[in-house]
């Protein structure tokens, strides 16, 4: 059974993002290093520094599934049906979204309705013996860690 | 010029302060961190701090026999506050700044003698650093979240890059951050 992993890029006061869901500078990482890094998915190319590249590469390749809440889902408008990580995308929501569905027919997401301990199992089950990456999100990922036991992933200090 | 240099416990999630848990107190910081901050407060020029964490230390320290009343005990103190009388800042030795914070840093800096440490409080600290006071930060970062509390950072005018110095992880859990500010 997968691994849960919470996987947040947080400023060092603890911010995932700015209230209007905009990254302001969290994610420059990716792009100011010297050492380029392919997305599994083929869309986009990364430049990280040398350590970092190692340590995102292994953490990628761990990845079986994605759970993502509905906000973070509608931000990215479901990656446009392929995650950059190419993964199983699990999404938490109320209500599917009914025109993205049938607008993006092959894209391997599925949409968890009856809440986040369902969506978790589900993605276990799905994940094999990878990483269940619980992504995002401040409401998913506090609830998934209070209600779960899930392992939180540090990216900036352990590595 | 001498540096000022912030000592402070935070949680993962950014608080120094907190109803819930002290970030501080939570976690046994065990003999390794203890040695790693003694072998670095022992060189101290001087102690800055807040009047609330001076009444604190000061009723505490000069009957303590831990390693750390060593240090807190000799070296000078410096407590800021507008409303504590001479008479009340009486551990030895003490003197009250009552001007402009950022005038009295500037005048500590100033002084010959070896870099100052600053303790929080919140209050105190985060005073030090809405006003960028502080030549290094040297933030305990504890594996704890407290979901809710002050932040250190919560009076920022805005956003502030950060130049990572060293991040050295140990057995407690606590991994010690150092930063400086970004001027660039």
């Amino acid at each position: 059974m997968g691994k849960v992993v919470a996987q947040a890029i947080m400023s060092l006061d603890g911010y995932v993002a700015k209230p209007d869901n905009s990254i302001g500078r969290l994610f420059d990482w990716l792009k100011n290093g010297e050492v380029e890094f392919d997305d599994p998915a083929g869309k986009m190319t990364f430049r990280l520094t040398a350590r970092s590249a190692a340590y995102w590469r292994g953490w990628v390749s761990s990845v079986g599934v994605l759970i993502c809440g509905r906000t973070l889902f509608d931000v990215t408008d479901g990656w446009n049906g392929q995650h950059n990580f190419d993964v199983p995308v699990i999404v938490v929501t109320h209500e599917r979204p009914a025109g993205w569905v049938e607008a993006h027919p092959d894209a391997p997401f599925t949409f968890v309705t009856d809440g986040v301990e369902a969506a978790v199992a589900r993605a276990q089950e799905m994940a094999g013996d990878r990483v269940v990456l619980v992504s995002g999100g401040t409401s998913l990922v506090s609830a998934s860690t209070w209600g779960c036991s899930t392992r939180w992933l540090s990216t900036s200090c352990r590595s | 010029m001498r540096q000022v240099v912030l000592y402070m416990s935070m949680s993962l999630d950014g608080f120094v302060a907190s109803d819930r848990e002290h970030p501080g107190m939570a976690i046994p910081e065990g003999d390794e961190l203890k040695q790693w901050k003694l072998d670095r407060i022992t060189k101290a020029g001087a102690h800055l701090m807040g009047r609330k964490t001076y009444e604190q230390m000061s009723s505490f320290w000069p009957q303590s026999d831990d390693p750390y009343a060593t240090p807190m005990n000799d070296i000078p103190k410096i407590v800021f506050s507008r409303t504590l009388d001479d008479s009340d800042a009486s551990w030895p030795t003490t003197r009250v700044a009552r001007g402009d914070l950022a005038r009295e840093i500037a005048a500590i800096k100033e002084q010959p003698g070896p870099d100052v440490v600053a303790w929080g409080g919140a209050e105190f600290a985060g005073a030090l650093t809405a006003a960028d006071l502080i030549d290094e930060y040297r933030l305990l970062i504890q594996p704890l979240v407290l979901g809710r509390g002050q932040s250190l950072f919560g009076r920022l005018p805005e956003s502030r890059r950060l130049e990572l110095v060293e991040a050295a992880p140990f057995p407690s859990g606590i991994v010690v951050h150092i930063y400086r500010p970004d001027h660039t």
